[in-house]
């Protein structure tokens, strides 16, 4: 979390997120369905609440002129990208124009995933191969740095994870 | 009794592939399965021949060698085509990236596990059948899709857990078993 919010500071100051360019995309899109949210619809968005630097602009207005998404005609939830969307418009909604805050939603997931597999892991292969899989995983590089990113892949992660557990001894580490 | 019940459910298993094979049920779904896996793969295949227009700003892109591309998209998907892209796919997945940065340490030990996720796999393939099957598509999957390293580290984040977890076990099994 303190990696995240020192690469929230440097995303901020330099506006170059060179971990994953696309991360303006999606905070953009997300903070569009958050003033539909919010009750503006594509005529009535006040000029302060389009971003100000250009490149976020530019994303902004192509959903604007181009996507036309309105208040009555809102993305489908037919993919991990616009049930992103939707996230981001969630913590939005609540924090503001909050990046950090989709940065610690993916910390949360990435590391909620790592614990259901060591869970399968300590469940079926036994406690020392499941402990030296929690400390490699919790410090593996791809997951460590895409996860202070706004990468969408971590919804998909933690729903594997999630179903897998399920599926190999999640019920009996609730009746414990 | 036993015996009786294996011979019947025996004869009636073999009356019934008999029957699927000989009347054309069995190679209707294969080609049909065919038909459907096909101008999927083909259509990844000019992907990654486009790859360049298509992701303009990656930096690092790997393709099928020699002439695969043109071969797969001229003669269609023979068997030796399709496991040449299948096996390519599945190498790239699971030992990208091989040039220096900052995930060469996880690409190490990636290379490690491998013999142990093996291993593993075969070990552990009655205890947890769903996961491996899981994975082991997914690297195959993901391998195909993406030809720029970048965005197949990203994606690979959804089986390279599983990957570590049963390669560690089979790791460990090896160990405590000396």
């Amino acid at each position: 979390m303190i990696t995240a919010s020192v690469y929230d500071i440097f995303v901020s100051v330099t506006d170059r997120d060179f971990l994953l360019p696309d991360s303006k995309f999606y905070s953009v899109s997300g903070w569009y369905l958050t003033l539909m949210f919010s009750g503006y619809d594509r005529t009535s968005i006040p000029k302060d609440a389009v971003p100000a630097d250009e490149e976020s602009r530019k994303v902004f207005d192509d959903i604007l002129y181009n996507v036309k998404w309105d208040s009555s005609h809102l993305p489908p939830v037919e993919n991990e990208t616009n049930l992103f969307f939707y996230i981001i418009a969630a913590i939005y909604s609540v924090f503001g124009y909050f990046p950090l805050g989709v940065r610690f939603f993916n910390i949360t997931l990435s590391v909620l995933s790592t614990v259901f597999i060591y869970k399968i892991a300590e469940n079926n292969f036994g406690e020392t191969p499941a402990r030296i899989f929690l400390v490699v995983a919790l410090f593996l590089p791809s997951q460590f740095i895409y996860s202070i990113t706004l990468c969408k892949d971590f919804i998909r992660v933690f729903l594997v994870a999630f179903i897998l557990w399920i599926l190999y001894g999640g019920e009996r580490c609730l009746k414990r | 009794m036993k015996k009786g019940l294996r011979a019947a459910i025996f004869i009636i298993c073999l009356f019934s592939m008999g029957f699927l094979i000989s009347s054309g049920i069995v190679s209707g779904l294969f080609e049909r399965a065919l038909d459907w896996v096909t101008p999927r793969i083909e259509a990844r295949l000019y992907a990654h021949l486009n790859v360049f227009t298509i992701y303009s700003k990656a930096r690092y892109f790997f393709i099928l060698p020699g002439n695969l591309h043109v071969k797969s998209l001229a003669y269609g998907m023979p068997v030796g085509i399709f496991l040449d892209v299948a096996t390519n796919a599945a190498v790239n997945a699971f030992f990208q990236p091989l040039f220096l940065c900052v995930f060469t340490p996880q690409t190490i030990l990636s290379y490690i596990l491998f013999p142990f996720f093996l291993y593993g796999s075969v070990k552990y393939f009655r205890k947890v059948p769903l996961m491996i099957i899981f994975g082991i598509f997914c690297f195959f999957y993901i391998g195909l899709r993406q030809p720029v390293a970048e965005a197949l580290i990203r994606h690979r984040l959804t089986c390279e857990l599983i990957y570590f977890s049963v390669g560690l076990a089979g790791l460990s099994y090896l160990m405590q078993r000396r």
